[in-house]
């Protein structure tokens, strides 16, 4: 029930991310839809990815958006164009490649679900630590970047 | 072994062309040194072969049709002995002449190369390599002719001796191509062994065409001009190259090819005639001149001239030996002739006088070669002179009578010049020249004495008939010269003033105007042919030309069209395509990162279609 | 299965905004929509396959997506300091 409930949620906020007309509202929608996403993590027993999705979105890339959004305007108040050259190509291209992967979804055979149980943060941070230890350095190197870069970037002169 | 002996001088050669301006001074001790190498190897072949009678033979195997290939016997044995002997003593000679030369390690290198090529024409076994070694003395010749290359006379000289044996030897290749064109091969032996079987007409042929090449190279009429002229050149060339050796190439040549000669008597006569005819002519020109130096050149072409007649009377042993001793005595009078000229630095008889008080062991070596050469007993030219007349007498009878006025000619133009020379005043300041330059004189005074007694063939010895007619003939009218020649020059009781007025007398000393023939109508004919192919020259290699010419125009003309508008035509084709396909695609970069994406997303769908199918 | 085609369906959305969307901000929240659907997706997989992998890759992806983020406003403020505006359909320096 709560999932159909998330999903109905998500699809509704999802479509008026990419369909208002103000950006603003736009941005709010996806806090919407990112929290339907993160309650989705914690009915599919991933409760770290929950909050992480919550602490990093909300908290971090969602502020990052909406900071950009006031400072690049005076937008916040003007209204977006919606209408797009391309959006029936874009349309037509989006449900053939739905359909083309629905059709493919039938197709394959999945796994039916394995009931085990398993400490889901315990397993986690041991697999970061273990088996994915270079890829976590690496993201972390990434991420070094990413900040050395923005502030390049973004930097006045 | 034998192979040393050639290769030595040419190695002197080689050292002394690139390194003789190190050595300077001691350049010819090492032209010495490689032609006593010679010498000594060529001794001692001979001590190994003249007693046996055995012949060396070696070949190394060379072009498919021709081999190294180098024959020692008892001809070519003497002859070895004759070039490094004579041009041993001849290098040694040039020391004290050549003295102060610019060019003085050149000389030896010159002279070295000579004796390189000299003595491997001696023992070449092919006709191949004996042409090759038969040009290389000429071209060494030609060399030492223009030594003194500053004196015009002596670069003319050196030209014309190169272009007039070259004549003759045009002949000789073109007989030498007749010869392997019949036979197929260059070997004496194979020649000689297939010589009996070939057509008469074709052998006579070649061998005239031969004969050519010996007439160039052993000046005889009517290719002997080049030869007083070559006298420009260093004296000790002269002795050496056109006096001993060289010029006696034709004859070694035909007595060398003799079995070949024998076969074409026709071609025998015509030797002994050209022979005995130059002989005559030069004999007479020899009379006239005035200068030492020709006197002893023309008398060298009237002893060729003997050579030939000896060959021609089927004699190749007389022929030889008179080679042999007329190079020992021909190369003493020429290096007397030469210290006399070091003396008075002057060719002329007129300013020559009473040398014999002044230039003692010269005039007396000199007196000795000019004895040997008129054939008094019991010096070397008697004897060999004796031989040929013999033959002659035997086989060639005309010959023979006519011989004895060329004897008469050779003694008294001889004592004509002994006698205007040597006694009386003495003419301007001489002296005797270095022991360097008067021991080779004095050694090849004691060959010029001492050679004729051992006849090298062992021929003539037995009793024949008409020997002592022969002997008392010969030395009867050499007599007769000496005794003419001292009534006129030596005690001038008779004047001949008069005479040098006539026109038989100018017509001879004008040397029958043979130069002055060759210029009038060997240039005339020249300029005819010329200007004959000149014409042809003109109308029908320009118009073949002119006319390939056009062809080509003609044939560019069609090329031209075809590039501009079939090759020009596809590379614009290829152009405008990619021109007008660019300009149609270059619409899809729009620049609108959205489309780019849309491209993409159509891209996957596509792909995944035709992956998985619909 | 239900939200494999949620994920689906998510995605779908969020190429439509990707590629009809005029504002560079929009676009990005697109892409946002995008990313949050396949993570949605390895999420699914790790808790059906009780395989953790799945969410640490979840986790690589939340990483490269604030990387992401923070680089293309970097990028969009720049552009709107040149420009004046973020709208991508009046930046086509790149056209012909």
């Amino acid at each position: 029930m709560i999932f159909y409930f998330l999903a109905v949620t998500l699809i509704l906020s999802a479509i008026l991310v990419v369909t208002l007309k103000n950006i603003f509202h736009c941005a709010l929608f996806l806090i919407v839809a990112i929290l339907a996403i993160a309650g989705l993590y914690f009915h599919l027993q991933a409760p770290f990815l929950g909050v992480v999705q919550l602490i990093i979105y909300i908290g971090a890339i969602m502020v990052l958006i909406l900071f950009a959004i006031m400072l690049t305007s005076r937008i916040s108040d003007r209204l977006l164009q919606t209408a797009s050259r391309q959006s029936i190509p874009a349309l037509l291209a989006v449900i053939v490649f739905i359909l083309l992967a629905l059709k493919s979804l039938d197709k394959t055979p999945l796994p039916a679900h394995i009931g085990k149980n398993f400490d889901p943060i315990l397993d986690l941070g041991r697999a970061l630590m273990t088996a994915y230890v270079l890829p976590f350095e690496v993201v972390s190197l990434l991420l070094l970047v990413a900040l050395v870069g923005a502030i390049a970037l973004a930097r006045k002169d | 072994m034998v192979v040393l002996i050639p290769f030595l001088p040419a190695l002197a050669f080689t050292i002394l062309i690139f390194f003789g301006f190190i050595l300077k001074e001691k350049a010819p001790w090492l032209a010495i040194a490689a032609l006593g190498g010679s010498f000594f190897l060529s001794l001692q072949t001979a001590f190994k072969l003249f007693p046996t009678g055995r012949e060396i033979n070696i070949s190394y195997p060379w072009f498919s049709f021709a081999a190294l290939s180098f024959h020692v016997d008892i001809l070519s044995g003497w002859m070895l002995l004759l070039v490094s002997g004579v041009g041993l003593l001849i290098v040694i000679y040039s020391v004290g002449y050549m003295k102060g030369d610019p060019r003085f390690a050149r000389f030896f290198a010159y002279l070295s190369l000579f004796c390189a090529a000299m003595l491997g024409l001696v023992l070449s076994d092919n006709l191949l390599l004996m042409y090759i070694f038969w040009e290389l003395v000429g071209l060494c010749s030609y060399f030492l002719i223009g030594f003194w290359f500053e004196k015009p006379a002596a670069a003319a000289a050196a030209k014309k001796a190169f272009i007039f044996t070259r004549a003759g030897d045009i002949g000789f290749f073109l007989g030498i191509l007749l010869l392997f064109l019949s036979v197929g091969s260059f070997e004496f032996k194979t020649i000689f062994a297939a010589a009996p079987a070939l057509l008469p007409g074709l052998l006579t042929a070649s061998t005239l065409l031969l004969f050519c090449g010996a007439v160039g190279k052993s000046a005889q009429f009517p290719l002997y001009v080049w030869l007083p002229d070559a006298m420009e050149g260093p004296t000790p060339v002269s002795a050496l190259i056109h006096a001993a050796t060289m010029v006696t190439a034709g004859v070694y040549m035909i007595a060398r090819l003799f079995p070949l000669f024998e076969l074409a008597p026709l071609t025998l006569n015509v030797v002994g005639y050209v022979g005995i005819g130059t002989a005559i002519m030069a004999g007479l020109i020899a009379v006239t001149q005035n200068d030492i130096k020709k006197i002893l050149a023309y008398s060298t072409i009237s002893q060729l001239g003997f050579m030939m007649l000896g060959l021609g009377a089927h004699s190749p042993h007389a022929g030889v030996f008179h080679l042999l001793s007329h190079g020992f005595f021909k190369a003493l009078l020429f290096l007397g002739a030469g210290s006399i000229i070091h003396a008075l630095h002057s060719n002329e008889l007129a300013d020559m006088g009473g040398l014999v008080k002044a230039m003692p062991v010269t005039s007396l070596t000199f007196i000795v070669g000019t004895l040997a050469l008129s054939g008094m007993p019991p010096f070397a030219g008697f004897f060999s002179k004796d031989e040929i007349l013999m033959a002659a007498y035997q086989r060639l009878p005309i010959g023979f009578w006519l011989a004895l006025p060329a004897v008469f000619l050779t003694s008294f133009y001889m004592f004509r010049l002994c006698f205007k020379v040597f006694p009386g005043e003495v003419k301007g300041h001489p002296h005797e020249s270095p022991l360097v330059m008067t021991a080779p004189l004095i050694i090849l005074a004691i060959l010029a004495c001492g050679f004729g007694f051992f006849n090298p063939f062992g021929g003539a010895a037995e009793e024949e008939a008409g020997k002592l007619f022969v002997l008392f003939a010969s030395l009867g009218t050499a007599f007769l010269g000496i005794f003419s020649a001292w009534l006129l020059y030596g005690i001038k009781i008779i004047s001949l003033a008069r005479y040098k007025q006539t026109l038989l007398y100018k017509f001879v000393a004008a040397k029958y105007y043979l130069d002055e023939f060759y210029i009038w109508f060997v240039g005339g004919l020249v300029a005819l042919i010329s200007r004959l192919l000149a014409i042809f020259d003109q109308r029908i290699i320009d118009g073949l030309v002119n006319l390939a010419g056009l062809v080509t125009q003609g044939f560019s003309a069609l090329n031209r069209l075809f590039d501009i508008y079939i090759v020009d035509g596809c590379v614009n084709l290829a152009g405008w395509v990619l021109g007008f396909s660019g300009e149609k695609l270059r619409r899809l970069q729009t620049g609108y990162v959205q489309n780019y994406l849309l491209f993409i997303v159509i891209g996957i769908v596509i792909i995944w279609i035709i992956k998985f199918g619909l | 299965m239900e939200i494999i085609v949620l994920s689906l369906i998510l995605f779908g959305i969020g190429l439509f905004g990707a590629l009809t969307r005029k504002n560079a901000i929009a676009i990005l929240m697109a892409i946002e929509l995008m990313l949050n659907a396949v993570n949605l997706n390895l999420a699914y997989f790790s808790h059906n396959l009780s395989n953790i992998s799945g969410q640490v890759f979840v986790l690589f992806i939340i990483a490269a997506a604030a990387a992401e983020a923070v680089i293309g406003l970097a990028i969009i403020i720049n552009l709107y300091r040149e420009f004046h505006k973020i709208d991508v359909e009046e930046i086509t320096l790149l056209k012909w």
